[in-house]
């Protein structure tokens, strides 16, 4: 008989944020999430989960729909709801979550993220390892194309579409860098001061997330303006964090050139915040942990 | 000679009935009664093979008359009287006799209730545990649903369409009668004719032998179920239950407005759980809801069992309760999709693999092809990626290696797919109906390529409706891990080489389109072989539009080269001086862009057709040399 030992945990809080979302995704997403927390219950690997959601939408609509699925049958200790009444991006949007609580573990969820129902278990099966700092889920259908060892999981960044962190670690590095990254890189920033703290980035292949993300008609990857633009805006602003200010006024220099509407205001954002003084604290200047190669954060095993 | 006096035989009726009723072993002097005998003509071989005691019934005349004359029993009943009919049984049979079988041969369809007849005689019959022994003719022969398809249903003095038939059979309606009638089916013997007494006129296109829609139409009532050529059910029971059923058997409901749309049907060995939950996961994400799951494990032992059942256990309340587990032993690849295939009550039923992925809009896409193409087959686009296995600690885990890529087109081409097959099996929802009714399954012969085997067998009969959305990931296992690694090249070929022989050696149906693409096709290979060079004014013509706007813009395209060319410039002064010898008024040019496809086509016929383009003929020939 193979015993498998998993480690306890303690108190898990699953915090997502909510902007404008399908009231019946939200269900959907929340039915797999507590049937994963049944499991992980079960197998004793956490003693206690609940659900927060933070709703950075315009009004709160989705209040009832999110407070609905606070069952006294549910595996979910509770459900909580918080409105922002502001649309704060999702690094401030986790970052007053994670003021209101004091759960051992967080898990950093995107609200259209549907877990298997092992998934909770297999992320917290890496902790047995005390110097663990992330532990990410495997997005499907699509998956990431970053490299990690296949023997230990490590990984450069973890995506906190579904990323497991112990709060000790959180409260070391004071939560997301909300100042600098409205979007896009919060996780990325936050995976690389995991690093710099000592701990270990690991990618767990064994706990599927599926993620809905979907492909167009001719099998092209498209993104919409929000992820173009924000995500251009951390390009830079996260070079320039991690002492690569070459590489950000090299992509900056690239951004004005483009002729491309999105990239150029992003341009002038990064511009406008280096005259005011507004960029962030540069870290990393060794380069030990940051990666850009190839427009990307990681080594990818292959082009999307 | 009466139309009801048929000979004995052992091909036909009585020779199948008599074979049925040696099978219960008669005892020597026992009665064998004859309901609706006719003529009864099975009387003597019935007496001399067993020695039992031959009684007709019947109401009609000349045949009791016979059966007198030639000394056996006979009376006259009417079966529409049952007490009546009863009555009369019971007095004419010595007190305690010993009935050796009940009989009613092509009787049963005469009558406006075959359920009273068939309970009086399961009154006679239950006591003593006698058998019925039946027959009626099969409505569903080939002849007459071949006939029906051109409008005819010819009724005939007697035969298959006799002109006073009250009830109608196919195999399935006159099961339910005989089960509601109280009787239990315990042998069958059905006498079969190719061709049936309904064959006629032979020279229809839907009867002639040769002809392929013939061809077409018998080969789709023979894969239907085993009655096609059946001319006559002949079948032996036994009394069974009492039954209150009030009617005689009809279809109580023409469609199950409640089923679901869709059964995802899972093949799995039980070896591949780690993937087999992540193609639940993307299942149970689904924007629509709308499916069962049906997982078909495949020569499971009894821990790969529990694995599976693990898994369905694991998934939450609202998608376990529309999963099963079905188990299948035994057969090749096909096996365990046919078992659930016909376990599935979906509309639409979709084979997927247990390593098999797919986008959150797949049942979606497929739903909303169904609402504008309900009953083709729905195909939504796939992509393909490069995928392996790692193994970490003592588990394993999927890893892509590849971008994605549009290997399979996104629209369906049932030319294409004759060559070799373009759809991955879980891009493509089948109507239910094709196996429930149609008898189509998965070829279980084929080791490899059974989809394809299907797909190519069903498209040309339901047509496809495609989907430009990507809905589906085929993963492409670089590990080893895959069909086209389990079976070697001599394999695949030889499973492809049986499913060409297949549909080869019958008619095929091409959807609309299909004359104008194998005419560019054949003559594009004519012009590459160098066998032909097209003039643009011979008949042929060579690309043909045949879409309505497109050919106006053709013809439109035509007329004004044709007169602006130079033959027809240089000619205008012979036309017009025609014109004018003739005192006819001057024409007005036509407008061109207001003719129709008549008018372009009558103005070009004019030009072609005229003295001016004959003369110029030369003119033209020069310039092409």
């Amino acid at each position: 008989m193979v015993v498998d030992l998993l480690p306890r945990l303690g108190r898990l809080r699953v915090h997502s944020i909510l902007y404008g979302n399908e009231p019946h995704r939200i269900i959907q997403a929340v039915a797999h999430l507590e049937r994963a927390a049944h499991i992980a219950l079960q197998r004793g690997v956490f003693d206690k989960i609940e659900l927060a959601y933070g709703d950075c939408s315009p009004t709160d609509d989705l209040r009832e729909t999110v407070l609905a699925q606070d069952g006294e049958a549910s595996s979910l200790a509770a459900v909580e709801y918080h409105f922002f009444d502001e649309n704060l991006g999702s690094a401030h949007g986790h970052n007053r979550l994670l003021d209101v609580a004091s759960s051992e573990f967080v898990i950093i969820m995107n609200p259209d993220i549907m877990m298997a129902p092992n998934a909770i278990v297999e992320l917290a099966r890496v902790f047995s390892d005390q110097r663990v700092g992330m532990a990410e889920a495997k997005q499907l259908p699509i998956e990431h194309p970053k490299h990690y060892d296949p023997a230990t999981g490590d990984t450069s960044w973890a995506a906190t579409a579904c990323t497991l962190i112990p709060r000790e670690v959180i409260n070391k590095l004071e939560g997301f860098d909300h100042r600098t990254f409205f979007l896009y890189c919060d996780d990325v920033d936050f995976s690389w001061r995991v690093k710099l703290a000592g701990y270990r980035v690991v990618y767990c292949p064994a706990a599927a997330a599926f993620h809905d993300k979907r492909l167009g008609d001719g099998g092209e990857w498209s993104i919409g303006w929000a992820e173009k633009y924000y995500s251009a805006e951390a390009a830079m602003l996260l070079a320039y964090k991690y002492s690569r200010q070459d590489l950000a006024e090299e992509i900056h220099a690239y951004f004005k050139k483009s002729g491309d509407e999105v990239w150029l205001k992003a341009a002038d954002e990064y511009a406008r915040r280096k005259s005011a003084g507004e960029l962030p604290v540069q870290l990393d200047a060794a380069h030990k942990v940051a990666v850009f190669t190839n427009n990307a954060y990681a080594n990818h095993r292959f082009a999307m | 000679m009466e139309i009801y006096d048929n000979s004995f035989s052992d091909g036909n009726v009585y020779g199948h009935i008599a074979s049925l009723f040696a099978r219960f072993e008669p005892a020597e002097g026992s009665y064998f009664l004859d309901f609706g005998c006719g003529f009864g003509r099975l009387a003597e071989v019935l007496e001399s093979r067993h020695g039992v005691k031959y009684v007709g019934f019947d109401i009609n005349q000349p045949g009791l008359d016979s059966l007198r004359a030639r000394g056996f029993a006979a009376y006259y009943a009417d079966l529409g009287d049952v007490d009546a009919a009863l009555e009369l049984v019971r007095s004419v049979l010595p007190e305690g006799a010993a009935i050796a079988a009940l009989c009613t041969i092509d009787t049963l369809e005469h009558l406006p209730d075959p359920l009273a007849a068939l309970r009086l005689y399961a009154r006679l019959g239950r006591q003593q545990s006698v058998p019925l022994l039946v027959s009626v003719p099969n409505v569903a022969h080939t002849d007459i649903g071949a006939k029906l398809t051109v409008g005819r249903f010819d009724y005939t003095e007697a035969g298959l369409l006799d002109h006073t038939h009250m009830q109608y059979f196919t195999s399935d309606r006159f099961t339910s009668l005989m089960k509601d009638g109280g009787w239990h089916e315990v042998h069958r013997q059905d006498v079969s004719l190719l061709r049936s007494d309904q064959h006629f006129p032979a020279q229809l296109p839907v009867l002639a032998p040769k002809a392929p829609l013939a061809g077409l139409l018998a080969g789709l009532r023979l894969q239907a179920d085993p009655y096609g050529y059946v001319n006559q059910f002949v079948r032996a029971y036994l009394p069974g239950p009492e039954t209150s059923k009030a009617h005689v058997p009809f279809v109580e409901s023409r469609e199950n407005g409640q089923s679901r749309f869709l059964s995802v049907v899972i093949r799995t060995v039980g070896r591949r759980i780690e993937t087999l939950r992540e193609s639940l996961l993307c299942l149970s994400a689904q924007t629509s809801q709308d499916f069962e799951v049906i997982i078909a494990g495949h020569n499971l032992d009894v821990e790969r069992q529990i694995a599976v059942e693990q898994l369905i256990d694991e998934l939450q309340a609202g998608v376990r309760e529309r999963a099963r587990l079905i188990t299948v032993d035994g057969g090749g690849r096909s096996a365990p999709l046919n078992a659930g295939f016909m376990a599935a009550e979906g509309r639409y039923v979709v084979a997927f693999d247990d390593d098999d992925l797919v986008f959150g809009n797949w049942v979606e896409t497929f739903k909303g092809l169904e609402e504008g193409s309900s009953g083709q087959l729905l195909r939504a686009s796939a992509a393909a990626q490069d995928w392996d296995r790692i193994r970490r600690g003592g588990a394993t885990a999927s890893r892509a290696i590849s971008g994605m890529r549009m290997l399979y087109p996104d629209k369906f081409e049932l030319l294409a797919h004759l060559v070799e097959n373009r759809t991955p099996l879980h891009s493509i929802a089948f109507p239910r109906v094709l196996f429930s009714e149609l008898g189509y399954r998965f070829d279980p012969e084929l080791s490899t390529a059974e989809d394809w085997d299907l797909i190519i067998r069903v498209a040309p009969l339901s047509g496809v409706a495609s989907a430009k959305a990507v809905t589906a990931l085929y993963r492409l296992w670089k590990c080893g891990d895959n069909s086209t690694a389990a079976h070697d090249q001599f394999e695949w070929q030889s499973n492809y080489f049986k499913t060409l022989r297949k549909i080869n050696d019958a008619p095929i149906l091409l959807p609309p389109g299909s004359a104008a693409k194998l005419r560019r096709m054949y003559l594009s290979l004519e012009r590459l072989q160098g066998r032909v060079e097209l003039d643009p004014d011979e008949s042929v013509l060579t690309d043909p539009s045949l879409n309505d706007p497109e050919r106006i813009e053709q013809l439109r395209e035509r007329y004004h080269e044709l007169v602006s060319s130079t033959s027809w410039q240089i000619t205008i002064p012979l036309r017009e001086a025609r014109r004018i010898l003739r005192r006819q008024p001057r024409p007005r040019a036509p407008k061109v862009w207001t003719m129709s496809e008549a008018d372009l086509d009558f103005h070009i016929r004019q030009i072609l057709g005229s003295a001016s383009w004959r003369w110029t003929r030369i003119l033209r020939g020069l310039r092409r040399g």
